[in-house]
């Protein structure tokens, strides 16, 4: 262990003690604006933690600047832009847009390791199965996450109305062909070679879509933070990926969570989860019946 | 498998954490703490930055890290500043509590 590996893994483990303490801190109206900055903290720390890292053992070639630079500039600026200007009234629909992008970059990173094997690299996840496993969890989870929140967001724009066809119960077996879609390419991918791996990225993300798209406007927070907790899984199978134990931990943490305040707000809307995902958009339950 | 094994661990305890640290949430902060928690969730910025610095000269996957970090610092820069707009509109109301 050199100095590099010392500092990253203090900066690490600083950085999930900040996440914990931000999840923590914004559930309580007193704490939630310093919850939110101490989160943010932690997030540039666990960036540092990775430069330095990088830094101390491979160095930074000044090619990965240049992309490291340009993504960022674009991600981040947009990401300032999107949140300055839009309505205060539109914030679900914007969540969801965020979630939705979160989602991609899980599942860019899954194809990328995917597509070109070689330049993995990280040797520690010798086992090539596992790896395989968290890529398909990765591109799976990510795809859903992805399609399902642009479409929470396009329903909630207005921008989109369920048609007619998706209320009836047809649904529920297009969605369970889009669902062994998926399944078969994640079978294939798993026997080897790289064949299913589009089949699992449409797949999916056809799932996505034909699971929310059902789904009625007043419903639509609750999926949207059903969906976040998906992201957090995507990130955690990424972590495996890459072979990031801090994404691991991030990642847990936030599908946990969320999944929790999933509960929570369902439990608000005196629905259960069950109903929201499944009861499609007039269906309603008896409980919920006016 | 060290690696793996200690992954597997971390697994477990942080999704136990993430079931333990939120408790009761009052209704207003619901979307406050969904934005936040998303903004985290936008972490895996941090696989796309190390796929990056292991890319070496290969351009595709270089670009692809580059797309992949993008999106996900739109996830977190933006998830962050949406939340605190949020949660700036609590604290304007004089202390209620």
């Amino acid at each position: 262990m050199n100095l590099s590996d010392v500092l990253k893994f203090s900066i690490d483990l600083l950085a999930v003690l900040l996440l914990a303490l931000g999840i923590k801190g914004l559930s309580k109206v007193r704490s939630a604006r310093e919850a939110n900055r101490l989160a943010a903290v932690a997030m540039i720390l666990a960036t540092i933690g990775v430069l330095v890292d990088s830094y101390g053992n491979l160095g930074i070639s000044i090619d990965a600047w240049i992309w490291i630079i340009l993504g960022s500039a674009v991600g981040g600026l947009l990401g300032i832009f999107t949140a300055k200007k839009v309505a205060m009234t539109a914030m679900p629909e914007t969540v969801a847009l965020f979630n939705g992008c979160g989602g991609m970059s899980s599942l860019l990173v899954a194809l990328a390791v995917a597509l070109f094997p070689s330049t993995e690299s990280t040797g520690e996840l010798s086992n090539g199965f596992v790896e395989i496993i968290s890529i398909v969890i990765s591109v799976f989870v990510g795809s859903i996450t992805f399609t399902g929140s642009i479409v929470a967001m396009a329903k909630l724009q207005g921008w989109l109305s369920t048609p007619g066809w998706m209320q009836s119960k047809i649904r529920h077996a297009v969605n369970i062909g889009f669902a062994v879609l998926a399944l078969v390419s994640m079978v294939s991918l798993l026997m080897g070679g790289n064949s299913g791996l589009w089949l699992l990225v449409v797949g999916s993300g056809l799932l996505g879509i034909g699971v929310t798209m059902p789904i009625g406007g007043a419903d639509m927070p609750v999926v949207i933070s059903l969906l976040n907790s998906y992201s957090g899984v995507a990130a955690a199978a990424a972590g495996f990926v890459v072979g990031s134990q801090l994404l691991i931990v991030a990642g847990a943490m936030v599908g946990a969570a969320g999944l929790i305040l999933t509960q929570v707000m369902c439990n608000g809307m005196n629905r259960s989860l069950v109903s929201v995902l499944f009861g499609g958009a007039i269906g309603g339950t008896p409980s919920s019946g006016s | 498998m060290s690696f793996l094994s200690e992954a597997f661990w971390v697994l477990l305890l942080g999704s136990l954490l993430g079931l333990e640290l939120i408790g009761k949430v009052p209704p207003t902060l619901h979307t406050p703490l969904m934005s936040g928690a998303n903004a985290i969730s936008g972490i895996t910025m941090l696989a796309a930055l190390t796929l990056i610095i292991k890319a070496g000269s290969n351009i595709p996957l270089l670009v692809m890290g580059s797309i992949s970090l993008g999106f996900a610092l739109f996830n977190v820069v933006g998830g962050f500043l949406v939340t605190d707009r949020m949660l700036a509109m609590f604290s304007r109301k004089p202390s209620r509590k």
